[in-house]
Order: C-alpha cells, then sequence, then structure tokens
C-alpha cells in the first residue's frame, strides 16, 4: 500500500490519496464530465494493492495516463496536456530561478551597461529584478507580434526589464523652472535657490530625483544661461558680506547698506559701471567672492554628479550639461567654469570626470569664429576636448532644429549625452526642449532584415517598410501602457512638471504625448554588404543608404501625423545590442566576411571603425544622413594621438563637422591614466614615468565615456574599441 | 630623393591638421629612433612630378594647414627639398605652411640651409637625445630640441 511519495525535487511526503482524485476531477471537468465512480474505484484498488509503500510521482501520474488512455481517451488527451503545461512551467520556473542565479552571484557579468556595477550588492539586486520584470513583460504586457519581433532579432525592446512597470526613458529637465519656484519631495519642499552655489548644487539633486522616475537619462539644456539670476545673486550677497565681514557691520545694518547701494545704482550686477566705478573696491571684492563661488559650486556638482550613486547605489545618473551660448558676464563666468573645473578633472590624480558628460553648443556669431562674443569659451572647450573628451558639441544652426527661438536658450539645439535629442512637438510645443524626453525607443535591426529577404535589395526594401510598420505598433502598444500608469509612480516628474504640459484632470498622457517615440536602426552598413557587396563609402553604397533612410523618414513623419505622437528616426547607440544581436544574427545565418566576422554590428548609420578614412571623409559620408534623424545622432572621430598642443587641429575638425551640418560631434582621443602615480596621455602597455603598468584606458562608448573600456565594456563594445582605426591615412600614390 | 610615404590629416607634426612627407634618408642615426626604416637613402619610392602632384592636391584642400617636411632627414636631402619648396610656394604663396624637421640644429642650418629656410616657417631642430626624452612635450621628442620661427629666429617650443 502506499504511504509516501517522492516529490520531483526528491523530497518525502506523506501520501494523499484525494490529490489524485483532485488531478482527475479536473481532468474530467474539463469536459465538462463527472468523475465516474468506477475511476476512483480503480485508483482505491491500485493504491491498496501496490507493492511497496514508497512511490514516486511521475510513476502515480503514468499509471493514470495508461488506464485514462485505454477507457477514457478523451479524458487521457486533457489530462496528457494539462502534465505537458505544468512540465512547462516547471522548467520555466527553473529557468528563471537559475538566472535568478547566475544574477545574484553575479557569475558571467555582461557589462551590459557601462555604467551599472554588477558586482555590486545593489547591482546584483538590481539585475535579479530585471531578470524577473522582463520575463514579466513578455509574457503579460505586450502582443504576441512585439514578442516574436524581439525574440526573433528583428526589432529590439529596449529597457525591457522597466517595460512593465510602465517607465519612460529620458528627460531634458526645466530647470529654469524649478530653481525659480522650488520644489517639492516626498518628504520637504526646497525653497528656491538664492546663491550659485545652492542652484548648482540642487542642479545634482533634482538631477538625482529625477533620474529614479525614469530608466534613462537627464540632462540640462543651457546651464549657463539658467544659472545668471543665481549668479547675480551671490554678487549681491558679496556686496552685503563686503559691510559684514570687512567693515564688520551688524547683519541688518548691512542689508540697509546693501539696500541703499542698489536705490542709488540699480541692480548689483557684474554690468552696473556705475557701480564700479564709484566703489571700485567693493566691486572688486564681490567679483573675486562671486568667481571663486561659481569655481567651487561647479566642481561640488562635479563631485555630487559622480559620487551619488542612484536606483539602488549600482549606478550613476546619466546626467549631461549643454551650456556655451550666453553672452552675458554672468553666463560667461558659468560656461568658463564648467570648462575649467572639467579641465582640472578629479580626485587624487585629477582623473577625467565620466559624469557629466558637457555639451558645448556651437552657435555662429556667439562663439564659432574670432571675433564673437564666446570664441574665448570655444577655444577652452577645445582644451578641454583635447585633454578630457568632453565637452562634445551640438550644432545650435543644424538645419533639423530649424524654427527655434533664437531668443529663447531653451529652444537651442541641445542633447542627452548619448545622442538623444527632442524634435519639433506635433503637440504644441514646437522646439522647446525643457521638460521633455524620450518615452521609448525600439531598434530594427537591418542584417536580420536583409538575410530574411534573401539579400535582394527590392525584398528588403519591402520588408523593411513592413518591419517600421510593426515597430510603430510596438511603439504605439508600449506607450500606450506608459500611459497608462498612475501619476503616483513618479510623484516627483508630476508635482513638479518636470515633465511638462501635465493636466491633472487630463491624465498623464496629457505630459506623455510631448515626448518622442523612436525607430532606431542598427547594422547599416553589414546590411548594405549584404544587400549589395559594399557599404555606404561607395556611391552605391550610400545611394541604398540614402533610399533606406528615406524610407524611415517618410514613414515617421506620417506617423506623426496620423497619431499626432512624435515617431522620429534614432540612430540607436545600441550600447549592449551591438554585441547581443550579433551574436544571434551569428547563430542563425553563421559567419559572413564584413557582416558577422567581428563581435558586433556597427552602430546605427556609422562608417565602420575598421575603414580607414581621415575625419573629414568620415565627416562627409556621416553628414549626408544626419539629416533623416530627428530624434538623435552622434558623429564622432579617432584621433590617432593626443592633440593637447594641437587645438587648432581640433578646431579645425569641429568646424568642418559643424559646417556640413552635423547636429551632434564627438572626438576621441587616446586618454590613458597611470593608477600608480597619476600620469596621463596615450601610454603603451608601461607608463613612461613610473614603469607601472596599471593604465586606465578611458574610452567612449555611446556619446558617454565610461571607465577603462576594458573592464567596464561589454565584449562586443571591447571589440569594436580595438578596431576602431584613428583616422589619419597613408596617401598611397 | 626618394620618400617613405606621405601622411594626411596629421595631428602630431605641427599645428592644424597637416600633410607629412617623410623624406628617406638620414645621416644622424639618434639613439632609439622612432622611424628606423627611414635611414636608408634608397628605401621608398621616387619623388616625382606625380607624386608631387598628389602631394600638392591633398594639402589643397581647405582643411589642411600646410606640409610638414620630416624622415629621414629632409635636409640631408638640400636639393630635392628646396626644388619642392619651390614649387610649393609657386602654387600656395603663403596660404599655407611649412615645417620642418632636422637632426641638424638651427645654427647650422642657417650656415647651410639658408634658402631653404627662407621658404618655411617652423624649423624644428636638433637630434633626438633619448635621455632628455619627455612625452609631454609639444611636437618634439627630446627637451634639446627647439621649436624655431623662421621669421622671427624665436625658439617658440614653450609657447605650444
Amino acid at each position: 500500500m502506499i504511504k509516501t511519495v517522492i516529490k520531483r525535487d526528491g523530497t518525502h511526503a506523506h501520501f494523499r490519496i484525494e490529490k489524485i482524485f483532485n488531478v482527475l476531477d479536473k481532468a474530467f471537468g474539463s469536459l465538462e464530465l463527472e468523475t465516474p465512480v468506477e475511476v476512483y474505484d480503480f485508483i482505491k484498488d491500485w493504491v491498496n494493492g501496490y507493492e511497496e509503500e514508497i512511490i514516486d510521482v511521475e510513476t502515480i501520474q503514468d499509471k493514470i495516463e495508461k488506464y485514462l488512455m485505454r477507457y477514457y481517451p478523451c479524458v487521457a488527451k486533457n489530462f496528457i496536456i494539462y502534465r505537458s503545461q505544468h512540465k512547462q512551467m516547471r522548467e520555466e520556473k527553473d529557468s528563471l530561478i537559475k538566472e535568478v542565479d547566475k544574477k545574484l552571484k553575479a557569475k558571467n557579468v555582461e557589462n551590459q551597461n557601462a555604467n551599472v556595477d554588477e558586482y555590486s550588492f545593489g547591482g546584483r539586486m538590481g539585475e535579479v529584478t530585471r531578470v524577473v520584470t522582463k520575463d514579466y513583460a513578455m509574457k503579460y504586457c505586450m502582443s504576441k507580434k512585439s514578442k516574436n519581433n524581439h525574440l526573433n532579432n528583428e526589432i529590439y525592446i529596449h529597457d525591457l526589464d522597466s517595460y512593465a512597470a510602465g517607465m519612460h526613458n529620458c528627460l531634458s529637465i526645466p530647470f529654469d523652472d524649478l530653481l525659480a519656484n522650488g520644489f517639492y519631495t516626498r518628504q520637504t519642499d526646497v525653497r528656491p535657490a538664492n546663491s550659485i552655489n545652492t542652484a548648482m548644487q540642487l542642479v545634482a539633486v533634482i538631477f538625482q530625483l529625477q533620474s529614479l522616475q525614469q530608466f534613462g537619462g537627464v540632462s540640462a539644456t543651457h546651464l549657463d544661461w539658467t544659472m545668471v539670476p543665481y549668479v547675480k545673486k551671490s554678487f549681491r550677497k558679496h556686496v552685503k558680506g563686503w559691510f559684514r565681514f570687512v567693515e564688520g557691520l551688524d547683519k541688518d545694518v548691512a542689508e540697509a547698506k546693501t539696500q541703499e547701494l542698489e536705490y542709488k545704482f540699480g541692480e548689483l550686477c557684474f554690468t552696473n559701471e556705475e557701480f564700479k566705478n564709484a566703489l571700485p573696491n567693493i566691486y572688486r571684492y564681490a567679483y573675486g567672492q562671486t568667481e571663486t563661488e561659481t569655481y567651487q559650486a561647479v566642481e561640488g556638482m562635479y563631485h555630487n554628479l559622480n559620487t551619488l550613486q542612484s536606483r539602488s547605489g549600482n549606478q550613476l545618473p546619466f546626467t549631461s550639461i549643454n551650456y556655451g551660448t550666453c553672452t552675458s558676464p554672468e553666463g560667461r563666468m558659468v560656461t568658463q567654469k564648467l570648462l575649467e573645473v572639467s579641465i582640472a578633472g578629479l580626485g587624487k590624480f585629477h582623473k577625467t570626470p565620466i559624469f557629466p558628460c558637457g555639451i558645448f553648443q556651437y552657435m555662429k556669431g556667439v562663439n564659432d569664429k574670432p571675433g564673437t562674443p564666446n570664441y574665448d569659451l570655444y577655444q577652452l572647450a577645445l582644451q578641454s576636448t583635447a585633454k578630457r573628451l568632453y565637452p562634445n558639441y551640438a550644432n545650435v544652426d543644424w538645419s533639423g532644429n530649424a524654427g527655434y527661438d533664437i531668443n529663447d536658450p531653451r529652444t537651442y539645439f541641445s542633447t542627452m549625452g548619448c545622442r538623444t535629442a527632442n524634435g519639433w512637438d506635433i503637440n504644441g510645443f514646437g522646439q522647446l526642449k525643457d521638460g521633455r524626453g524620450n518615452i521609448c525607443p525600439v531598434t530594427i535591426i537591418l542584417p536580420t532584415l536583409a538575410m530574411e529577404a534573401d539579400r535582394n535589395v527590392e525584398k528588403f526594401m519591402k520588408l523593411l517598410d513592413k518591419k517600421i510598420g510593426e515597430a510603430k505598433d510596438m511603439l504605439i502598444e508600449r506607450f500606450e501602457w506608459i500611459c497608462s500608469q498612475s501619476p503616483k509612480s513618479a510623484d516627483f516628474m508630476y508635482i513638479n512638471h518636470t515633465m511638462a504640459g501635465y493636466v491633472p484632470e487630463e491624465g498623464i498622457r496629457s505630459a506623455l504625448k510631448h515626448g518622442t517615440i523612436v525607430i532606431g536602426q542598427l547594422g547599416l552598413a553589414e546590411t548594405l554588404q549584404l544587400l549589395i557587396g559594399k557599404n555606404h563609402l561607395t556611391d552605391e553604397g550610400m545611394a541604398l543608404a540614402k533610399r533606406i533612410e528615406q524610407l524611415f523618414k517618410d514613414r515617421c513623419a506620417e506617423y506623426k501625423k496620423e497619431y499626432s505622437l512624435n515617431f522620429g528616426v534614432y540612430y540607436t547607440p545600441a550600447e549592449n545590442l551591438c554585441y547581443t544581436a550579433l551574436k544571434k544574427f551569428r547563430d542563425k545565418y553563421g559567419v559572413i566576411e564584413n557582416v558577422s566576422d567581428r563581435e558586433y554590428f556597427t552602430n546605427s548609420m556609422h562608417v565602420p571603425v575598421w575603414e580607414k578614412v581621415t575625419p573629414f571623409e568620415k565627416i562627409d559620408i556621416e553628414s549626408q544622413l544626419t539629416g533623416y534623424s530627428s530624434a538623435g545622432c552622434i558623429t564622432y572621430v579617432e584621433l590617432p594621438s593626443t592633440v593637447l598642443h594641437n587645438t587648432e587641429a581640433l578646431e579645425t575638425i569641429v568646424n568642418y563637422a559643424m559646417d556640413h551640418d552635423l547636429p551632434y560631434f564627438a572626438v576621441n582621443t587616446p586618454n590613458d591614466l597611470c593608477t600608480n602615480c597619476g600620469y596621463q596621455g596615450e601610454l603603451g602597455e608601461t607608463c613612461p614615468q613610473c614603469g607601472s603598468t596599471k593604465i586606465q584606458r578611458l574610452r567612449r562608448v555611446t556619446g558617454y565615456l565610461t571607465g577603462d573600456f576594458r573592464t567596464a565594456f561589454n565584449l562586443g563594445k571591447q571589440d569594436e574599441v580595438e578596431d576602431r582605426v584613428k583616422h589619419n591615412k597613408e596617401i598611397i600614390v | 630623393m626618394k620618400y617613405e610615404s606621405i601622411t594626411t590629416s596629421d595631428v602630431n607634426n605641427g599645428l592644424g591638421c597637416r600633410v607629412t612627407l617623410w623624406v628617406s634618408g638620414c645621416t644622424h642615426h639618434c639613439k632609439q629612433c622612432h622611424n628606423k626604416k627611414t635611414w636608408k637613402f634608397t628605401s621608398g619610392k621616387a619623388y616625382n612630378e606625380k607624386v608631387e602632384k598628389v602631394l600638392f592636391d591633398e594639402i589643397d584642400r581647405p582643411y589642411i594647414k600646410g606640409l610638414t617636411l620630416s624622415g629621414g632627414d629632409p635636409l640631408d636631402s638640400p636639393d630635392g627639398v628646396l626644388e619642392l619648396l619651390q614649387h610649393f610656394r609657386e602654387r600656395f604663396g603663403n596660404t599655407k605652411d611649412v615645417w620642418i624637421y632636422t637632426g641638424y640644429t638651427y645654427e647650422y642650418c642657417i650656415e647651410h640651409h639658408k634658402e631653404i629656410l627662407e621658404l618655411a616657417d617652423i624649423l624644428v631642430d636638433g637630434m633626438y637625445d633619448c635621455t632628455k626624452r619627455d612625452t609631454s612635450l609639444a611636437f618634439r621628442g627630446s627637451s634639446n630640441q627647439r621649436i624655431i620661427d623662421l621669421k622671427t629666429g624665436e625658439d617658440i617650443s614653450s609657447k605650444l
């Protein structure tokens, strides 16, 4: 007689016959039948007559299955289905747990995202959550079509781990408003900033708070302009400080004296010549103090942005700051200090800061040529780029940002460091950047489509058209999912209107509709190779490239109008995707020369990193395609050696890029640091100063930098960096 | 005259983006030279009209600041270099500049290569001294080497 059952996990349990009856009732019940009495009797007899006392679950189920097959074949069929479904569920649970186990123990760390420390406690917790939420999203949040496109390596859904919770991607924060009005947090409210120091620290705090409301980056679109009122407030504060600390007067008397000056001279600011001439000592004192404070305020912000870990302690917020066009003395001072701190570097060895990503806004007539008011700051920016890789350069005059308001810096072209840009808003904000961001992206893996179209150009164009349509459906599906979330999920964002346009009565869609939803792409170069055997360095390749990009552009423009949502063409950073998509591709189609014989697919429409071209040739080629993208793109060039002593060369290259209407441009130069003695420059295997081999090699991964590329990058990106050829060139006669 | 190679968009051998002609042949043979393969006067390819046209066309691009002559030691092939520079000025006048790297000192060059110096703008002079190697220096390998502005005769290396 059976008394004990061996369960699947090997443990023993008391045998209970009613469990078998339960299963039988379910099987018969599925056909809306009652279990016949003789079935129960058969089981009873079998259990009582069984020779041993111990039995395993599978043997019991086999017995039932066999019996049903013989006497009740229709019921047996359902029983078998029930059994196999449960088996599958068990297996899925096992594989989920295995995956959890891997992440929890930080085995096989992939460095999916250059900024996440997957070894840390916080990182491991985060990774586990990601495994579960990804699984959930695939099963319960999306249509079968979306899921299949993702799994088939055709259309990739980014940040799947944030899908289920319904977060959006990134945001340009309206700092002007938040600093002027103060803001609310869960525990308190914060008063408006009253000095440049406070304002800069609040920028770091707001970056931090906002980055917890979303999964992507945060940016300031015109930080120099934003800070002008606070530099002025600090200047006034230091005038008052003169009376208090130099003249030794009481606080109230000092305030009265300061007000007297204001009554006499008007607003006390850098440009108040009358005040300056009448009281040069006070002016000089206040100016000097303000300058020192501004430098320290910027330094403090840099420290905060490189130390305050967010999202459970496993990553720094992806922060970007745009600046360089404000020509008032206060705004110029801010830009100058931002650059000086960037050049000085951080820590004991004055390391290159990873964050914030600095972006210098290059603007004709403002800072581009000798004689323009901020040309000196452009020169300083070039020095910083030569030494620190930052700033990158945003082109305010880019044709794609037409319709911006020259009197409103909130509409000047700016980027999220990686490359994402806020294009023209069809829902009323026009070129306003502040309070807007990308809501969600997908990326079409072009090489997969080329293979599925049998490497035939016409078939490919047809398939691509279909897939762009499906990408649109996938984006709308996710957009609606995000819109269905409660505003309480992102309290800080909606209470403080960091995302602009929120009308509580209308729901969060009222804000989200101003953001962009974007169709990205990966591996144009490989796709051209597959279709016509050559890439866009050739005329034929370029012609097809343009045809492909035109299709993206046309379709996005149509969808934008039809759905009143900001569809855009996006040249995806694909930090991790370049590698995972290639691996999947190779598993399916094998190794194809110049397509899948490296560890990565080429970024968006970039010239492959292994092609030997000069910086100018690279700009010539990529600038023919950047105009198709409204939602963000970047071009960068590799310089063969440091240009610390040759910013003139750097200037020539940046000017050339801007003149060719590139929206966003960056320069890569060798940036190595001996972590033993602090020597910086381009280092070989050993440090020329101390002989140490402990060398950190900083490289750009998307638009952002990351730590040593050999440890912080995923394998695909490491391989890509090794393959990047320097953009100087031998001329063969 | 023979040359080893031509590098364009060079940011390493002089201010701005340049085209560098690596002239074959050198009589100095500095210890730990970084470009030993250019020592022989017989190595490389012949410099002729066809090469010159390609070279000058490349320099003609608006983003190229000028020509750098390195090697080898270009001043060990003075006749070829003089002729090249005369053609250069005929075509470009003073719209492009010329840097010359040499193992000879400026003082020696004034005496022996006056005509060439008159056609060039900057001279980086002196042999490479590996005991004075300093990788942080602008445009040169060791601290004994100078960057001379040929218009004024001034050593401008500390300004770069």
